[in-house]
């Protein structure tokens, strides 16, 4: 599993940054995310939906947010 | 069949803070999947010159001294409280401080995420500067017409 932190950026980079490591993702490789701030969590989430990538899980650790996602 | 999503940038304003706003805009759009085009016309061509700081280029001695004067990337002003060329370096200093992608990270995370570079053909003339004189990210040379071609069917933002 490959591990992107994105807790301590602002945005734009947030959403950059996530972008840039989806696109070198291997195919059916997970990706754990995680994030701070609970606005860019959802958007993060919705954005992964739309674009098909499937959610395995997200949990929320002390004040971080764990994204666990694959790529189809 | 899904539609594509699309934003074009007509940037104009040549200053650091529009930009900033600019790019943020067209870096968000790419990575949430956007088609996203730049156009950048008058003062905003100035961020596509090749040489980044004040320099003499183009044709004809006025030209010179009038790309001379505007300088580049380097040297573009804030749009309120400039203080002589003294705040940009201020902001960009806090926002280095900040963590916060200033203006230079955002546009190379632009050419990654494929932002298209278009430039203004009639700026291109007005400054007379050749395609050589702009860095190789720009991927084409265009008039208005091509430019609502390339916009059609998306939101177009002027900055």
């Amino acid at each position: 599993m490959k591990i992107l932190d994105i807790s301590k950026e602002n945005c734009p980079m947030t959403f950059i940054k996530t972008k840039l490591a989806l696109e070198e993702l291997p195919y059916g490789e997970t990706l754990k995310v995680i994030v701070e701030k609970e606005d860019i969590f959802k958007n993060l989430i919705s954005t992964f939906k739309e674009n098909n990538f499937s959610i395995i899980y997200t949990e929320k650790e002390d004040n971080f947010y764990n994204i666990i996602l694959k790529k189809p | 069949m899904e539609k594509i999503k699309k934003l074009s940038l007509i940037c104009f304003s040549g200053h650091l803070d529009k930009l900033l706003a600019a790019y943020t805009l067209a870096t968000g759009a790419a990575s949430v999947g956007y088609e996203v085009n730049m156009f950048f016309t008058f003062w905003g061509f100035n961020l596509l010159k090749k040489k980044k700081d004040h320099a003499f280029m183009g044709k004809g001695l006025l030209s010179r001294i009038f790309n001379f004067l505007m300088g580049g990337q380097k040297n573009l002003p804030l749009s309120m409280l400039n203080l002589c060329g003294m705040s940009p370096k201020l902001m960009t200093y806090l926002m280095k401080k900040r963590n916060v992608a200033t203006l230079e990270q955002l546009i190379s995370a632009a050419f990654e995420l494929g932002v298209n570079h278009y430039g203004c053909e009639m700026s291109l003339v007005i400054f007379g500067l050749k395609k050589e004189d702009l860095i190789p990210q720009v991927k084409d040379i265009v008039g208005v017409a091509t430019f609502l071609k390339i916009s059609e069917g998306g939101e177009v933002l002027f900055i």
